[in-house]
């Protein structure tokens, strides 16, 4: 229904809707006096970031000043497959490029959550043994055993070891939870190496009972091993400009960050394993036969992923006694950490790709279990994540990119990553285990990226990889297939999220996020999406993108400096877009509660004082004017007390009306003449913003005719009243509805109110309730037609795959 | 008291028995319930989105066997999923008398959506009760997630209040204005 037919032309009407969920969270921070009786929500950032200076810069660059330690490794670690232990000794080269002196070195013994009485297991909350425990009557066996076995298990490390390679003596050490301070014999000066050796053992847990992001699992059927080995050594802890040592104990949810460097690492395993590693392997004579460094050579030119180690190799290995040991030498340069796998049931397969000019092996280890899905999926997905994630970061830097199947369901290291989904026991999978492993494998390669390469403090800031990875993953998975099925990403799928209580802002340390992955993965993914797509344009952000992650590529940004960045390379200022999306729990719900629709006067007497006329003969008559009609009335009994002013109307046009009209159009240029001809619509929309988060203000407006038209409105709509604006549209034909984010681009929470006319938005219980009974009447109407049932599941089963 | 040999007996026992295989680095165990009060109809009417691997892990738990829920007819993986909502979704009236003895409503299962994304699980409770006090429990998948979440949002015309539950805070509290 048009406006036009249910407002007067001429006259304004207004109608406003109350909403009684207006934000009441709002007002703790509004000012009491009521002079400005709202929150800032376009307050400039800088009160609250960290004052730049010669390490950071304001523009958010590493400064001129910029400095990160360095820290080589030197490597041997020997796995024993009979008690699944490793141990290891490491020489250490810690170079100083601080303008400090230091008096000790921190190490992280990551490990050592898995102890006993680590901090992590003590801290644990009641719920987080297993809620089962309350829930359903008693403990079922399962919870009771993974919880006895984080009571017996101990994977911590064992220091044997730590001595001064150049004196040759033991340093003395302290280990504090999950991190060593080792005291050194003299401070440590600007510029200056220290080189020492610590040697340590550990048990490496069993994934079926400690989860962890490395651990080993079993394969009762042919009683062998798969290891992914990770956290793993003694790592020096990151020394920076923002806050010293890093000093936040491992509690198991904020992984990490490490300094990069330099790795010779050689690893003795069971002399019929077969090792997947960081790095490039320096000694393929030594561990590789013929056959397999001659597939590795062809792997150089395949144009898809072929077998190194074919699936029947990889079986008959599995029977295989080892006799000795073998020991793989690799080399890993410009790397923050380093990790590893092991096994003799591994099938592997490569090929070669070309990142910008650089050539990368892109290989994939995984069980005879993991087929068919892995050899058909893994190497492509390793090889698309390179390309697309190259694309809006930077070339791919390193030599390999691996991808493993064993018991971690997806943890990232440099170059090498560990992928959980397996097909069921017959070779069949289904949909969702396919995409499952596709997009595990594309966000743990894109890791290398964030945070491995970018190297982004996730122990402090979980959003800072796994967001931006998982926009990126996003993006790859949009570039896989058409209407690839991403969990994360579209605005839409983060609603329900965005409207939840319990939230705590992006903006919060690891360890404190409540709902982990809608709030460290979702949000920020999402965020990073709407503010592509719908505030700055795919040219501008991805512009601005990727100088981020060129400025600090190898190097250490803070939050401040992804913010910056982004202003700085688009030119756009988003200090309300972070303060929004980032530091608040506000959600995004604009609302529509009122269109006024206005006429120009044409200022013709004969048009507009017959619209008052109108106007006037179309007010109700009341009911005692009604009543009063038929009363006798004196003036008609006499006539001679009627005058002048009884058959006056001043809604009449005179003479000087029409003078005055000559003389206004005398007044009016040609440009203005043409413009009064031309019918055109003024309509004022009123705008309400719920949910607190201010955006863009994005309508259709649709007209009788039927025909739309797009309105965009940038979030500075705001900026003097981020509760309540009006916007002023014109429009050639008048307009009948008013849509609100027609394309469901900003995460709007209510659809409920994004309509004018107001429309009944129906829930997800209700559409899906009607299609089922739709459905039943199809059936019954079939049933009556003899159709077979048997066709009606097929169509519902189509309808579901696409 | 206990000889050491009946304790290692044990010990060996709980180290290798089956348990839960490792999970992604870090968890998304979080479902959401859309649910609306019909007062017409006096019926909550609840849409819940789960992560259907989970549901899979559930219903594979009742039915004592690996349940591929995507192979299932539609027909015979409704009768598991609301066998599981049932025992782990409860809508109680508080009670009006001291005599009275509290008692969940009645479900009405509708269906299920299993998308390779997310599932959608619809269900209706009946609210006739003439209590106006009613308790809302979803203890979904706290048998296998120590962090789980559900959330919930219940909407009545156009108050809504959103709550989460966890393994600390099972139920929550919702009143028939």
């Amino acid at each position: 229904m048009a406006f036009k037919s249910r407002f007067i032309a001429g006259i304004s009407f207004a109608i406003t809707i109350v909403f009684c969920t207006a934000s009441l969270w709002a007002q703790a921070d509004r000012r009491p006096n009521g002079k400005f009786n709202q929150q800032d929500k376009f307050r400039q950032l800088e009160e609250i970031l960290p004052t730049p200076g010669a390490y950071r810069t304001a523009s958010g660059a590493p400064g001129h000043a910029y400095w990160q330690q360095k820290v080589d490794y030197e490597i041997s670690i020997a796995l024993n497959d009979e008690k699944q232990t490793l141990s290891g000794s490491e020489k250490i080269r810690y170079t100083n490029n601080s303008p400090d002196n230091l008096k000790y070195l921190w190490l992280q013994l990551d490990g050592n959550i898995f102890r006993p009485d680590s901090a992590a297991s003590r801290g644990r909350t009641a719920s987080r043994f297993g809620r089962s425990t309350i829930s359903f009557d008693r403990i079922p066996i399962t919870s009771m055993q993974s919880l006895l076995a984080k009571e017996v298990f101990d994977g911590g490390f064992n220091i044997t070891t730590c001595k001064d390679l150049q004196a040759n003596t033991e340093l003395k050490h302290t280990i504090v939870e999950t991190m060593m301070r080792v005291d050194l014999p003299a401070p440590l000066a600007t510029g200056e190496t220290f080189e020492f050796q610590v040697d340590w053992n550990y048990e490496i847990n069993n994934s079926k009972f400690i989860r962890g992001r490395a651990g080993c699992e079993f394969f009762e059927e042919d009683g062998n091993y798969i290891y992914e080995v990770a956290q793993w050594f003694p790592r020096l802890c990151a020394y920076t400009d923002t806050t010293g040592w890093q000093h936040k104990q491992f509690l198991g949810s904020g992984e990490f960050t490490l300094e990069l460097g330099d790795y010779m690492v050689s690893i003795t395993t069971p002399d019929d394993h077969v090792v997947a590693s960081s790095g490039v392997l320096l000694n393929p004579g030594e561990v590789l036969t013929e056959t397999q460094r001659e597939r590795l050579k062809e792997a150089e030119s395949t144009k898809k992923p072929m077998f190194i180690i074919t699936p029947e190799e990889a079986k008959d290995n599995e029977s295989s006694e080892s006799e000795g040991t073998k020991t793989w030498i690799f080399k890993a340069d410009q790397v923050r950490d380093f990790a590893w796998a092991s096994s003799r049931k591994f099938i592997w397969d490569a090929m070669q790709h070309n990142v910008g000019e650089k050539p990368v092996m892109a290989m994939s280890y995984y069980p005879n279990e993991g087929e068919p899905l892995w050899s058909k999926y893994s190497t492509h997905s390793i090889i698309h994540t390179l390309d697309v994630y190259s694309r809006y970061t930077f070339d791919y830097p390193y030599p390999v990119a691996i991808s493993v199947n064993g018991p971690v369901g997806g943890m990232e290291y440099p170059m090498i990553c560990f992928n959980g989904p397996r097909p069921e026991k017959d070779g069949t999978y289904s949909a969702r285990t396919k995409y499952g492993l596709i997009s595990v494998i594309i966000h743990e390669v894109g890791h290398n990226y964030f945070p491995m390469i970018v190297n982004s403090d996730e122990r402090q800031w979980t959003w800072m990889d796994e967001g931006l990875n998982t926009f990126l993953q996003y993006l790859a998975e949009q570039e896989w297939e058409e209407n690839y099925p991403s969990r994360r990403g579209e605005p839409n799928d983060i609603v329900s999220y965005m409207r939840s209580g319990n939230q705590v802002p992006i903006m919060t340390n690891s360890e404190s996020i409540l709902q982990f992955g809608p709030n460290g993965y979702s949000k920020p993914a999402t965020a990073l999406n709407i503010l592509r797509e719908t505030i700055l344009g795919r040219e501008l952000f991805d512009f601005a993108f990727k100088e981020y992650a060129v400025r600090w590529k190898f190097k250490r940004p803070m939050p401040a400096d992804f913010f910056r960045t982004m202003e700085d390379a688009s030119g756009v200022d988003l200090d309300w877009f972070w303060r929004g999306w980032f530091y608040s729990t506000d959600h995004v719900d604009i609302a529509v509660t009122g269109v006024r629709h206005l006429n120009v006067s044409t200022g013709d007497p004969e048009i507009e004082k017959g619209i008052k006329k109108e106007q006037r003969d179309a007010e109700p008559e009341t009911l005692s004017k009604q009543r009063n009609k038929e009363l006798k009335k004196r003036a008609d009994d006499f006539p001679e007390l009627n005058d002048f002013y009884n058959e006056f109307d001043p809604l009449d046009v005179t003479n000087s009306d029409r003078k005055a009209y000559e003389s206004f159009l005398e007044s009016l240029d040609d440009e203005q003449k043409k413009l009064l001809q031309e019918k055109r619509n003024f309509y004022l929309i009123d705008f309400q913003n719920v949910g607190g988060l201010v955006m863009p203000i994005i309508f259709d407006a649709e007209f009788e005719d039927g025909s739309t038209k797009r309105f965009i409105v940038p979030a500075e709509i705001w900026t003097r009243d981020n509760e309540k604006v009006t916007r002023m549209i014109i429009t050639e034909k008048p307009v009948s509805k008013i849509i609100l984010d027609p394309q469901l681009e900003t995460a709007d929470v209510d659809l409920g109110n994004n309509q004018f006319p107001p429309a009944i938005v129906k829930s997800r219980f209700e559409l899906f309730k009607m299609s089922k009974e739709k459905n039943q009447m199809q059936k019954s109407a079939a049933d009556e037609e003899g159709v077979d049932d048997e066709n009606d599941d097929d169509e519902e089963k189509k309808e579901e795959d696409e | 008291m206990i000889r050491f040999e009946t304790i290692l007996l044990l010990l060996i026992v709980l180290l290798s028995a089956i348990s839960e295989s490792a999970d992604a680095s870090h968890p998304f165990h979080v479902t959401r319930a859309e649910i609306d009060y019909n007062a017409k109809r006096k019926t909550f009417e609840v849409a819940i989105c789960v992560w259907p691997e989970d549901l899979a892990k559930a219903v594979s738990k009742i039915e004592k066997r690996t349940v591929d829920v995507d192979a299932e007819s539609e027909k015979s993986r409704d009768a598991m999923f609301k066998k599981y909502v049932a025992k782990s979704f409860r809508f109680t009236p508080s009670k009006l008398s001291e005599d009275e003895i509290s008692k969940a409503a009645d479900i009405r299962w509708i269906g299920s959506e299993l998308k390779v994304k997310q599932g959608w699980l619809y269900f209706e409770v009946d609210a006739s009760a003439a209590a106006s006090r009613w308790t809302i429990e979803n203890e979904m998948f706290f048998e296998f997630n120590d962090d789980q979440m559900n959330q919930i949002q219940v909407r009545n015309g156009k108050e809504w209040i959103s709550k989460t539950l966890s393994a600390e805070v099972p139920s929550t509290g919702w009143t028939r204005e």
